[in-house]
């Protein structure tokens, strides 16, 4: 029994299925991010959650009471807006102590409180402030405030970091897990971004058109995707279609084209058999490149490359007329147009049954 | 450098020439309200403040019509602050089939002349006895006056964040609380400026006013159109010259408490 319980959750608007019916458990200081692509529906279930709009069927329940036709504003759920939708009209302090000036709190024990979290989220100083006088990273901290000086019973992040330059995004990712982890908030933090996702929660909902497509732990999502969709949202390329031909233990033979077959080690080779059709999935990161023949190494010719600062993106065309990305980190590298050899280690390839 | 100056040197004439065009009658107005003799002149012959006294005479009922233009303005403005803010919310907030044709029709009454519209109402009025001649003039204004503040509120709320409401609502907030804490105070220079406008329309409309109105209830504008069929002198100017004050009054408390800048941003 989960302390948030999503039971066949759905919304539609009209024709389309915005959320198709979603199963999700989650446990009391647990925090989860659901990570999708936009328009795959995660939004639409926060905004279920915190009871803007109603499903269509299916339940939202929080510490076993079921939420359904209890408005919003009784909920007790933080939400994060991704522009932060901070009250313009009222300074820092105004905006934190909303919600406990409608709690008839005292104005001794409101005062305490709001000082507090400024002082949490280090806000410290900027409490008379209207929010147009701050910066971005200043209001988001402000509306991040003003969700925790509630002390919801569930927390809810929409794009918490989206708006935010790289350094202010790193600053803020250790703040929400610190915050989190010390107000031991159960927490789901919507994001388009894998990376934050990973990093954050303690738990990866990967969703596509409404659905689930994997829950797991950042570690089991990230190295290994349930779905080729799945991997593709990790950071997997090199995707290659193929038909296994030969197997023998962990070696298996995989034919990608018309008389073109590739040899292919691979450790948990037990799940297919000769005849399969397989997707075969690799990051770019994990291909070994090298500029003379070695053995087990495919012969390819480089076609572009990316420079990107601290790496290279090196975009390959194999032998047998498939492309190839790898990135590259130290090497120096033939020209374009030029021959290189390239292999796939066999613990970082995944193969799909298609 | 040359040229650039001179482009200034006729920007400044022809806009003192303008200021002028628009300020001069105004000015010839104030003097001539304070001119001694009946027949207006200018420039004015001795000084004399008889017909503000005129305004305040004991047969004189400018004072009852202003007062009725008054009472009739702030009624009608009160209502359709009421009534305009709800409408807007409603075409803004919410998003369904004829929205456009509800917001033309909100707006139409600016369209349709005014002469038309009193010639209906009296028509339709005609026969409800029940309604008192400030009923009757009170419904036409409610109704002409409605555009210039659903125009000013429509401004502000279609650019509005609606999820600042649902931000609200979850630091819980029920949906009244939301309106007068968090909409209303974001709105209200807008809301303002479309009064003070609707207010000024209301209090200087003539045409609805002195079709509809009777020998007992008689608004500002009508009194001054009765008495200049008779009589021509300068107490028409004493009262412009006071309304003029009064508006400058408004503007000046308009600007102090929500900005000027409110009337004109849009």
């Amino acid at each position: 029994m989960g302390y948030l319980t999503i039971d066949s959750l759905t919304k539609k608007y009209g024709d389309l299925t915005a959320v198709k019916s979603i199963n999700l458990k989650i446990k009391q200081g647990e925090m989860v991010a659901l990570l999708g692509g936009s328009g795959c529906g995660k939004t639409t279930i926060l905004r279920m959650i915190a009871g803007f709009i109603e499903p269509n069927a299916g339940t939202v329940s929080i510490n076993g009471k079921v939420m359904n036709n209890i408005p919003a504003y009784k909920r007790n759920v933080g939400i994060f807006f991704q522009n932060y939708a901070l009250f313009p009209h009222m300074t820092v302090i105004e905006n934190v102590e909303f919600s406990l000036k409608l709690k008839k709190m005292k104005k001794a024990e409101i005062k305490e409180k709001v000082e507090y979290i400024l002082g949490l989220v280090k806000l410290e100083g900027k409490g008379d402030s209207y929010p147009r006088q701050l910066s971005g990273g200043q209001q988001q901290r402000v509306a991040l405030a003003r969700a925790l000086v509630m002390e919801p019973d569930v927390l809810l992040l929409d794009e918490p970091l989206s708006n935010l330059d790289s350094k202010l995004r790193q600053e803020m990712q250790v703040e929400i897990k610190r915050i989190q982890k010390k107000l031991k908030l159960t927490t789901i933090i919507v994001t388009h971004d894998q990376e934050e996702a990973v990093s954050l929660a303690n738990r990866v909902v990967i969703m596509n058109e409404g659905e689930i497509e994997q829950i797991g732990e950042p570690g089991e999502v990230f190295n290994h995707p349930a779905h080729p969709f799945v991997a593709e949202f990790m950071g997997f390329s090199n995707f290659m279609e193929g038909k296994i031909v030969r197997k023998e233990g962990k070696e298996i033979q995989i034919e990608v084209a018309e008389g073109k077959v590739m040899n292919q080690s691979y450790d948990r080779a037990d799940e297919l058999a000769v005849g399969d059709a397989v997707v075969l999935t690799i990051r770019p990161e994990a291909v070994l490149i090298s500029k003379t023949e070695e053995d087990g190494y495919a012969q390819g010719k480089i076609v572009n490359m990316t420079y990107k600062g601290h790496n290279t993106m090196v975009d390959i065309l194999s032998s047998f007329n498939e492309k190839v990305q790898a990135i590259n980190v130290d090497m120096v590298l033939p020209k374009e147009g030029e021959s290189i050899y390239f292999a796939f280690p066999s613990d970082k390839v995944i193969i799909y049954k298609k | 450098m040359y040229e650039k100056k001179k482009i200034n040197w006729l920007f400044k004439l022809i806009t003192v020439i303008a200021f002028m065009i628009i300020l001069a009658p105004m000015i010839v107005i104030v003097i001539v309200s304070f001119n001694a003799t009946e027949i207006i002149t200018f420039p004015p012959q001795g000084l004399s403040m008889k017909w503000y006294a005129n305004i305040f005479a004991e047969n004189s009922k400018f004072v009852d019509g202003f007062l009725n233009s008054v009472k009739l303005a702030i009624v009608a403005t009160l209502f359709d602050i009421v009534i305009g803010v709800l409408a807007s919310i409603s075409v803004t907030k919410y998003s369904f089939k004829q929205k456009g044709l509800l917001i033309s029709l909100f707006t139409s009454p600016m369209f349709i002349p005014s002469i038309a519209f009193g010639f209906v109402l009296l028509q339709m009025t005609a026969s409800m006895r029940i309604l008192t001649p400030f009923l009757k003039i009170l419904i036409g204004h409610i109704i002409i006056i409605l555009p210039y503040i659903i125009r000013n509120t429509l401004g502000i709320l279609t650019s509005y964040d609606w999820t600042i409401d649902d931000a609200a609502a979850s630091l819980g907030a029920n949906p009244v609380k939301v309106f007068f804490k968090i909409t209303l105070p974001i709105i209200k220079p807008a809301v303002l400026s479309g009064a003070l406008l609707a207010f000024l329309y209301s209090f200087d409309e003539a045409v609805i006013s002195s079709l509809l109105t009777s020998a007992k209830f008689t608004t500002l504008p009508v009194q001054i159109i009765n008495y200049m069929e008779f009589r021509f002198d300068p107490t028409v100017a004493a009262i412009s010259t006071i309304l003029m004050a009064i508006s400058l009054a408004l503007m000046i408390l308009m600007d102090k408490f929500i900005g000027l800048d409110a009337l004109t941003k849009q």
